[in-house]
C-alpha cells in the first residue's frame, strides 16, 4: 500500500517541474530523437506484451482493443 | 543574464521571417507516417520450470504502416503463434474429485482419441483427455506436483488500423481478429488523440471493445463467450528539452466466461473490474547521446490480483547506425483471492485456481536488444531476454507457498524496410 | 527512391551549390532552378551594387527622410538589431561605411583620423527605427545587410526549395550551408572545414543531418602588416579590427542563426570560446595550427 502511494508525489515532482519549461519547436531536436520516443518500436511491445500475458495475471495500460486470446 | 538567452533571442527573431519559418520543419504537427514499412519480426520463446520444458512458441509476424494520403495513415499486422510443447496440468493426485467443472465430467466422449484423420486437433484433444483422467501425464516426465501433455496449436491474429489526422489531432478506428482451435475472438476500438496548440501536452482518449468465444479442445460441448469493454484516458507531456513524460489510465470491465479449461476445479467469477495506471518517462542523455526509459506499471483487480511492473531501459546510439539496449523489467504481484496452490477444495463453491499466473510471485527480466540500420532503409534487429520467476520475488517476499519457479528465453528477430 | 541532382552557380559574390533529393529528375531541376532563382532574388534585393535596389533606395534616402520597409526587410532590420544587443553595439547594420576606410583588397591600412572620420556615420542608436519606417539621420549612413543576407538566402532558398517539390535538399553559398534533412537513407551530410592558414587543406570534417552551418575566418580578406593580421572584422564602437580567432563553425537550427553565432563569436576575440560554450550550440574553434576545439571536435570525422 505504501509502495503505491509513494508513486505519487514523484509523479508529482516531475508534473510540476514542468510547469516552469515552456518548450519551444526549435528546441524540441532531442524530443524529436527516435531514441526519445514513448514507443520506438511499437511492434516489438506488442510482441513483448503477449508473451509476459501469457505468464502473468496483469494486462493493459498500453492501449484498447487488442483483442484477447486463449493464454489466459 | 543576457547571455544565457543568446540563441533563443536569435532563434526567435529568425522565426519571425516567414521565409526562415517555413524551411523547418514541421515537428508541430500530428501526421502519418512519411514513408510505406514492411517489417518482419519472428518471435520464439521458450519457458521452463524446474523438471521440463515447457510452452515454447515460435511466431512469425509480419506488419505494415503507410501513409494513404497527407491526413490519413493505415497499419496492419499478421501473426501466427505455433504453440509447441507441454502445459503444465493440475495435480492428478487428487483428478478422482474433478472438481466442480463441468468440462472435466465428459472424460468418457474424449478418451476415444483419434478419429478418421489424426490432425493435430484430434491429438490435443485426446492428450488433454487424457491427462485429466489418468494417473500417469503423458508423453512427457511426470511428478507427483504436476503432470504435463503435449500441446500443438496455432493461433492466428490479424489487426488493422485507420487513423485520420487533422493539424494537432489525430483519431483511430481499429479491428482485431485472432483464432486458435478453442478461441475466437473480435475486438474494435476508437481513439482520439489532440494536442494543445504548444504541442506541450496531449490528450489521448480510448474505447474498446472485445467478444470471445470460447470452445475447449477437451470438451466439445464447451460454448461460452466473454465480453470486456476498455476506456483509457491518458496526458503526454513535455517536461524539458531533454524530458517527456506520460500517463495513461485504463479501466476495463469484462464479464462471461473466465475459467482456464484445461486445469483441473479452475472456476473463476464472471466478471473482472480492473485497472492498470501506466506511467512512462523518457529523459535524453547528452553526455552519451543516449536516452534513459523509466517505465511504471500499477494494476488492480476486483479479483483481488495487484501488481507492479516496471522497467529500466537505455537506449545507447553508437555511430550513425547502431542502437543498443540494455533493460531489466521487474513484475511483483499479489495472487487473487481464490488462488491455492494445493489441489482443488471438494466442496466445490466459490472460486478456486491454482493457475501461477495468478499467485503471488515476483519476476526479474534481463535483456538487450541491438538494431542496425543499413542502406536504403533496411533496419535489422535483435533482442534477447531472460526471464524468471520466483514466488520469493514478490515485493515484500511473501509469495505464495509452492508456486512454480519458472524461466524462459525470449527472442525476438526482425527486419524492416521503409520506401 | 528520390533521385539525386547537382548545381553549381555563382551569385553573392562566392561559388554556390544546390543539392535536391527529388521523386524525379523533372521535379528536381524545377527545385534546384527555384532555389538559385531565390537566392538572386535576395541578392538582387538587398545588394548595395544595384541603384534599384531596396537598400540603395534605403541607402539613398539618409539625412532626408524616413522609408517604410517591406515586411522581410523589416524582419532581417529586426534581426540585425537583435544581434547588435546581444553583441553589445560590436555587431551593427550600419557599420557597412567603415569599408571607405578599409581597404582590403587594396591591403591598406587606414590612419586613426581616417577610421575616426568614417566612425562618425556608424552607430545603431543614432537611427530611428520605429517599424516599419526606418529614418537613416546623416547623410552617408547606410544600412548594410551584407553580414546577414548571405545565410538568409541559405535559407530561404531551402524553403523555396522544399516548395517547389523537393524530399530534401542541401544550399551551399560559399560556405554558408543550409540543408533540410539527411540524405534519403537517413546518412547525413559532411562539410569540410577549410584550414584557416593552409587554403588548401581540410582542417576539419564535419556532419550535419539538418540545419544550418556556417564558418567564420580571420583569412578572408585579412591585411597582414609589420606582422600583424588585420581581419575583414571589424568591431562597429572603435572601426578596428578584432583579435578574432582563426576559425569558427556553427550548427543551429537555420543558417542565419548559425552564421550571426560565428559572427558574433569572431567579434567577442578572446572571449569567443565562453560565447559559443553559453550559446549551447555545437561550435568547433580551429587555432592557427587547424588544431579543433569545441563539442564538434569530438565528431570530427577526420
Amino acid at each position: 500500500m505504501i509502495s503505491r502511494l509513494m508513486i505519487l508525489p514523484v509523479f508529482g515532482l516531475l508534473m510540476a517541474q514542468a510547469g516552469c519549461t515552456d518548450v519551444q519547436p526549435w528546441e524540441k531536436q532531442y524530443l524529436a530523437k527516435p531514441i526519445m520516443a514513448l514507443d520506438p518500436d511499437p511492434q516489438e511491445r506488442k510482441l513483448r506484451l503477449h508473451v509476459y500475458g501469457t505468464r502473468e495475471g496483469a494486462f493493459g495500460g498500453y492501449g484498447v482493443g487488442g483483442g484477447g486470446c486463449g493464454c489466459n | 543574464m543576457r547571455k544565457e538567452y543568446l540563441t533563443r533571442a536569435l532563434t526567435s527573431a529568425a522565426l519571425a521571417l516567414p521565409g526562415i519559418a517555413a524551411s523547418l520543419p514541421a515537428m508541430a504537427q500530428m501526421a502519418p507516417p512519411e514513408k510505406l514499412t514492411v517489417g518482419m519480426k519472428w518471435l520464439e520463446y521458450q519457458d521452463y520450470n524446474s523438471k521440463n520444458e515447457l510452452m515454447g512458441v515460435r511466431a512469425p509476424y509480419v506488419y505494415m504502416e503507410a501513409p494513404l494520403n497527407e491526413h490519413i495513415g493505415i497499419e496492419g499486422s499478421f501473426l501466427i503463434d505455433a504453440i509447441a510443447g507441454a502445459t503444465p496440468m493440475a495435480p492428478t493426485a487428487s483428478s478422482s474429485s474433478s472438481g466442480s467443472g463441468s468440462s472435466t465430467d465428459t472424460s468418457s466422449s474424449a478418451s476415444g482419441g483419434g478419429g478418421p484423420s489424426r490432425s493435430a486437433f484430434t491429438s490435443l484433444m485426446s492428450a488433454a483427455a487424457q491427462a485429466l483422467t489418468t494417473e500417469a501425464g503423458s508423453t512427457s516426465s511426470s511428478s507427483g506436483s504436476g503432470s504435463t501433455s503435449d500441446v500443438t496449436d496455432n493461433r492466428v491474429a490479424v489487426d488493422a488500423k485507420g487513423t485520420y489526422y487533422f493539424d494537432r489531432a489525430a483519431v483511430g478506428l481499429g479491428f482485431a481478429h485472432s483464432r486458435e482451435s478453442d478461441w475466437q475472438s473480435n475486438a474494435g476500438s476508437l481513439d482520439l488523440r489532440v494536442a494543445t496548440p504548444d504541442n506541450n501536452r496531449t490528450y489521448s482518449f480510448g474505447v474498446g471493445f472485445t467478444h470471445d468465444a470460447i470452445t475447449s479442445n477437451a470438451d466439445p460441448l464447451l460454448d461460452e463467450t466473454r465480453s470486456t469493454w476498455e476506456g483509457m484516458f491518458g496526458i503526454t507531456q513535455v517536461l524539458s528539452q531533454t524530458q517527456l513524460i506520460q500517463s495513461n489510465i485504463t479501466l476495463s470491465y469484462g464479464s462471461g466466461f473466465f475459467d482456464d479449461i484445461y486445469r483441473s476445479g479452475d472456476v473463476r467469477p464472471g466478471e473482472r473490474l480492473a485497472g492498470a495506471w501506466l506511467t512512462r518517462y523518457r529523459h535524453y542523455v547528452p553526455a552519451f547521446d543516449a536516452a534513459v526509459h523509466v517505465d511504471y506499471r500499477l494494476f488492480l483487480d476486483d479479483w483481488g490480483l495487484s501488481a507492479h511492473t516496471a522497467e529500466l531501459a537505455w537506449y545507447q546510439p553508437i555511430g550513425d547506425d547502431w542502437i543498443v539496449r540494455p533493460f531489466l523489467r521487474y513484475h511483483s504481484q499479489d495472487k487473487v483471492r481464490f488462488y491455492d496452490s494445493a489441489a482443488a477444495p471438494t466442496t466445490g463453491s466459490g472460486s478456486y485456481t491454482n493457475d501461477p499466473r495468478l499467485g503471488s510471485f515476483g519476476a526479474l527480466a534481463p535483456g538487450i536488444a541491438v538494431e542496425k540500420r543499413f542502406e536504403d532503409g533496411w533496419t535489422l534487429e535483435l533482442h534477447a531476454e531472460y526471464y524468471e520467476r520466483n514466488a520469493n520475488w514478490h515485493l515484500t517476499g511473501d509469495g505464495s507457498n509452492g508456486l512454480e519457479g519458472l524461466s524462459a528465453y525470449v527472442f525476438i528477430m526482425g527486419v524492416r524496410k521503409s520506401f | 527512391m528520390p533521385v539525386p541532382l547537382r548545381q553549381c552557380f555563382a551569385a553573392m559574390g562566392c561559388d554556390c551549390e544546390v543539392q535536391v533529393y527529388a521523386a524525379d529528375p523533372a521535379v528536381a531541376e524545377t527545385a534546384a532552378a527555384a532555389a538559385q532563382a531565390e537566392v538572386r532574388r535576395v541578392e538582387a534585393k538587398f545588394s548595395r551594387y544595384r541603384p534599384d535596389s531596396v537598400l540603395s533606395r534605403i541607402n539613398a534616402a539618409a539625412g532626408r527622410t524616413a522609408c517604410p520597409l517591406d515586411d522581410e526587410t523589416a524582419g532581417l532590420v529586426a534581426y540585425g538589431v537583435t544581434c547588435w544587443q546581444q553583441s553589445d553595439g560590436a555587431f551593427d547594420l550600419t557599420s557597412g561605411v567603415l569599408r571607405r576606410a578599409w581597404d582590403f583588397r587594396g591591403g591598406i591600412v587606414p590612419s586613426r583620423e581616417q577610421v575616426a572620420e568614417v566612425r562618425a556615420l556608424v552607430g545603431w542608436d543614432k537611427v530611428r527605427w520605429q517599424p516599419p519606417d526606418l529614418f537613416l539621420p546623416l547623410p552617408g549612413m547606410e544600412l548594410d545587410l551584407g553580414g546577414i543576407a548571405k545565410e538568409y538566402a541559405a535559407d530561404t532558398a531551402a524553403t523555396a526549395c522544399l516548395a517547389a517539390g523537393a524530399a530534401v535538399c542541401l544550399i551551399n553559398l560559399g560556405g554558408d550551408v543550409r540543408t533540410t534533412g539527411p540524405h534519403p537513407d537517413g546518412r547525413p551530410w559532411r562539410v569540410g572545414i577549410r584550414h584557416p592558414r593552409q587554403p588548401d587543406r581540410r582542417a576539419a570534417r564535419l556532419q550535419i543531418a539538418a540545419g544550418g552551418l556556417a564558418t567564420s575566418g580571420d583569412y578572408e580578406r585579412a591585411i597582414i602588416r609589420d606582422g600583424i593580421r588585420y581581419c575583414h572584422i571589424l568591431d562597429a564602437r572603435t572601426g578596428w579590427p578584432v583579435a578574432a580567432p582563426p576559425s569558427v563553425t556553427v550548427i543551429a537550427p537555420v543558417c542565419l542563426v548559425a552564421g550571426s553565432l560565428t559572427t558574433l563569436a569572431m567579434l567577442a576575440g578572446p572571449t569567443a570560446q565562453a560565447l559559443l560554450e553559453a550559446a549551447g550550440l555545437p561550435w568547433l574553434l580551429l587555432d592557427e595550427q587547424g588544431r579543433r576545439c569545441g563539442p564538434l571536435a569530438e565528431k570530427d570525422l577526420t
